[in-house]
């Protein structure tokens, strides 16, 4: 009422609510005071800024654009000082890290990893990095100390290519269990380039996933390591997940929850991680999630911390990385062949071409520059259900130039439907870039046909249910139709995801969580089940739940909060 | 506020510094008003509102016009200004969000108790309540500068104004009692 947006009911409310008449008398003598305020005056500060803007300005996204800005980065010593954090270089990480992908041909490191799991309980490791442009990756990590009788938690993974060796203990569910238990080495062959399936952990070299979509991080002290300048950024392992299944993948590591605090160093030239810690939030929930798993995580103190001690990125020999035998062997399929001129030419140099046998068999083209990279899929008989290469299933509708086309919800692929083909346009680029090969391939996109798990068809039918208008720290929300429920995905950076379920409906059904308990959501009482990450309450005559593994509870109901009837 | 001409914005994120000066002159005042009660301090308020637009023009590039120009523009400044309380709370090691700031504005007697009240909020509370009451900006446009929810806008605001309501009510009561 104040701000001139009147909710329904509340002047009626108001003629006879002597406490609410004087609150709206107090704001509105409150808003007098403020409004009479000395603002006293400030100079022209524009001959200031200009005066500190850098004489380049990146024109595009790739090399010259990339080296413009990298040397931006190194340009900005303005603000901060020397060792103090610098809030500029922090909040320009993300388009960085995007940006200067290409600027990584090869790497070698070495670094060392702590894990403690509980005062008295550490586990120490040595590991090694080496990289070299497109696609050839060598990751060991190798335990140095840790409690007796454990298995020991070694592990290796070497892409190369069209190959790839992944070897480390038997998966045991708990760290001293599974005593004799051998452990697995297993060759891939026939990988297809950039493979999602059998990912090199290129977040290592640098940690594209980790920042596409992200926001301005906060910024942490500037320090050194392994003799390089390194910037420091607070994340949330939610966030950084990319990055630390890419360490942590293989192995029986500790647990990491998904709303602690990473640090994260960035080499302040290349962006490349050389240094991790992981922190506990202090949360109830978190406390009963390290309970029950007998970890004693402090408050002030890293539980996982990763160092680098040396790293060369330029020069030096060349780095060889050879994948060895392994025990058991997998096809995945891929074959390099001669498929004639590619369709479209991206500003990169192409770098493998071939057939892959999958359900339908598919051309598949790949183009590289440093870590960067962009894959064109094209199936001829790809007959449904469901849009061709889409195995996450959130994507939204978009239009382009030639006809309709569908883009994953955290922008890293655009898929086609067209009346003859199936094409999949994916890469670790900024959309803006996939979008524009695709819009080079002028492929005429069709809408997907109705019964097809990404149809819009028929979604606004019946809605009578809520909706979510922009969520900060979210991509654009996806909705879709499952029977009777709607569903809404909200994905952020990195693993951060939610879904939001509505069906009509009275009442919650019996928890699953023993440690379900009640919350206050939206004015009624709902219930948070912890292990689940879930959150459902119901309200007129509907059943909304909003589940993340990524979020906490506060979170959530932000979420909740923001939800409207259209 | 007024919204800039697209083509403005195209030019300043181009490179055309002319253009960037007119985005710089057409918010300069507002962001530095905003950031000096969001701060406390008129001085740090001009080093971050120059920080500000220094981010601003980094970012230009990814402006894709899905928002309000003002709305992006203030949500640089608050994340700028975010940042500076962060590194401000981290030398002095209080807490965060409960540093009251003293502020060395000449305003009258009644102006500086209510600053001194603003300045006591929590940093949540105190953004959501400038971008309301001192900018002026609907709901709608505060939740896309700060990144949250409407909801929880609304909710802030609320509280602010009930802490601000009672700071001064107290403040009254003193006042009649001497």
């Amino acid at each position: 009422m104040v701000d001139g947006e009147v909710a329904p009911g509340v002047d009626v409310h108001l003629e006879s609510c002597a406490d609410c008449q004087q609150f709206l008398a107090d704001v509105e003598q409150l808003r007098r005071a403020v409004r009479i305020e000395s603002v006293g005056s400030l100079p022209d500060l524009a001959p200031r800024i200009l005066a500190r803007l850098p004489r380049s300005r990146p024109s595009g996204w790739l090399a010259p654009a990339a080296g413009a800005l990298v040397g931006l980065v190194i340009g900005l010593l303005v603000t901060g000082g020397w060792t103090g954090p610098n809030p500029t270089l922090a909040a320009t990480v993300p388009e960085s890290v995007m940006a200067g992908q290409a600027q990584v041909d090869r790497l070698v490191g070495r670094f060392q990893v702590v894990e403690r799991i509980r005062p008295g309980v550490t586990r120490t490791y040595q590991g090694e990095l080496a990289f070299r442009s497109p696609e050839s990756v060598s990751l060991t990590v190798t335990q140095s100390s840790g409690p007796p009788g454990w298995l020991e938690n070694s592990t290796l993974l070497i892409v190369d290519d069209d190959e790839a060796l992944a070897a480390g203990p038997f998966p045991c569910p708990s760290f001293d269990g599974c005593a004799g238990a051998d452990p697995f080495r297993k060759l891939t062959v026939g990988r297809d380039p950039f493979s999602i399936v059998t990912p090199a952990p290129l977040d290592l070299v640098v940690p594209v996933d980790v920042f596409r979509n992200s926001d301005e991080p906060p910024a942490l002290p500037i320090r050194v390591i392994a003799g390089r300048e390194v910037i420091g950024v607070e994340l949330t392992a939610g966030q950084t997940r990319p990055l630390l299944d890419a360490l942590f993948g293989l192995g029986n590591w500790r647990d990491i929850h998904d709303t602690d605090v990473v640090d994260l160093w960035l080499d302040r030239e290349y962006l490349i991680p050389l240094g991790l810690a992981v922190v506990a939030v202090q949360s109830d929930d978190r406390a009963v999630w390290s309970a029950r798993r007998g970890y004693v995580d402090p408050a002030s103190s890293p539980y996982l911390e990763l160092t680098y001690h040396d790293v060369s990125f330029a020069g030096g020999p060349e780095i060889k990385i050879e994948v060895g035998a392994g025990e058991t062997t997998v096809d995945a399929g891929y074959r390099p062949a001669e498929l004639g001129e590619a369709p479209v030419s991206p500003d990169m140099p192409m770098v493998a071409a071939g057939r892959l046998e999958g359900v339908v068999p598919a051309d598949v083209w790949a183009w590289s520059d440093g870590r960067a990279w962009i894959r064109l899929d094209r199936a001829a008989s790809w007959e449904g259900p469901g849009l061709f290469g889409n195995l996450e299933g959130v994507v939204t509708p978009v239009t382009l130039p030639h006809g309709t086309g569908y883009r994953a919800a955290d922008g890293s692929a655009i898929y086609i439907h067209a009346a003859d083909q199936d094409l999949v346009i994916s890469g670790s680029v900024d959309y803006e870039v996939l979008l524009e090969v695709t819009e080079a391939l002028a492929v005429p996109g069709q809408p997907v046909p109705a019964d097809w798990p990404e149809s819009t068809a028929g979604l606004t039918e019946g809605v009578d249910l809520f909706v979510a208008t922009d969520l900060g720290g979210f991509t654009p929300p996806i909705a879709k139709k499952v029977g009777e429920a709607l569903v809404i995905d909200l994905v952020g950076s990195g693993s951060r995801a939610a879904r939001i379920t509505q069906q009509p409906g009275g009442f919650l059904r019996p928890p699953f969580d023993p440690d379900a308990r009640a919350v206050a959501v939206r004015g009624t009482v709902g219930r948070f089940s912890p292990s689940l990450g879930l959150l459902e309450w119901a309200e007129a005559g509907v059943v909304i739940s909003v589940a993340s593994e990524q979020l906490s509870l506060a979170e959530l109901i932000d979420i909740a909060d923001a939800l409207e009837r259209p | 506020m007024e919204e800039p001409e697209p083509a403005l914005i195209r030019a300043a994120a181009a490179g055309d510094q002319k253009a960037f000066a007119e985005l710089v002159r057409a918010y300069q005042a507002q962001v530095w008003r905003f950031l000096r009660h969001l701060l406390g301090d008129p001085a740090l308020a001009e080093d971050v509102t120059q920080e500000t637009f220094i981010r601003v023009f980094l970012k230009l590039r990814t402006f894709h016009f899905r928002s309000k120009f003002s709305t992006w523009v203030f949500s640089v400044a608050r994340n700028a200004g975010i940042d500076a309380i962060r590194s401000r709370n981290r030398r002095s090691r209080l807490a965060e969000g409960l540093v009251p700031l003293i502020p060395t504005s000449g305003s009258p007697d009644r102006g500086l108790e209510l600053e001194l009240a603003i300045a006591a909020l929590s940093p949540k509370l105190r953004e959501a309540f400038l971008l309301v009451e001192v900018m002026g900006m609907r709901y709608r446009e505060v939740a896309g500068v700060l990144k949250v929810p409407e909801g929880t806008v609304k909710s802030r605001v609320f509280h602010a104004r009930s802490h601000l309501i009672s700071w001064l009510r107290a403040d009254i009561e003193d006042a009649d009692e001497m």
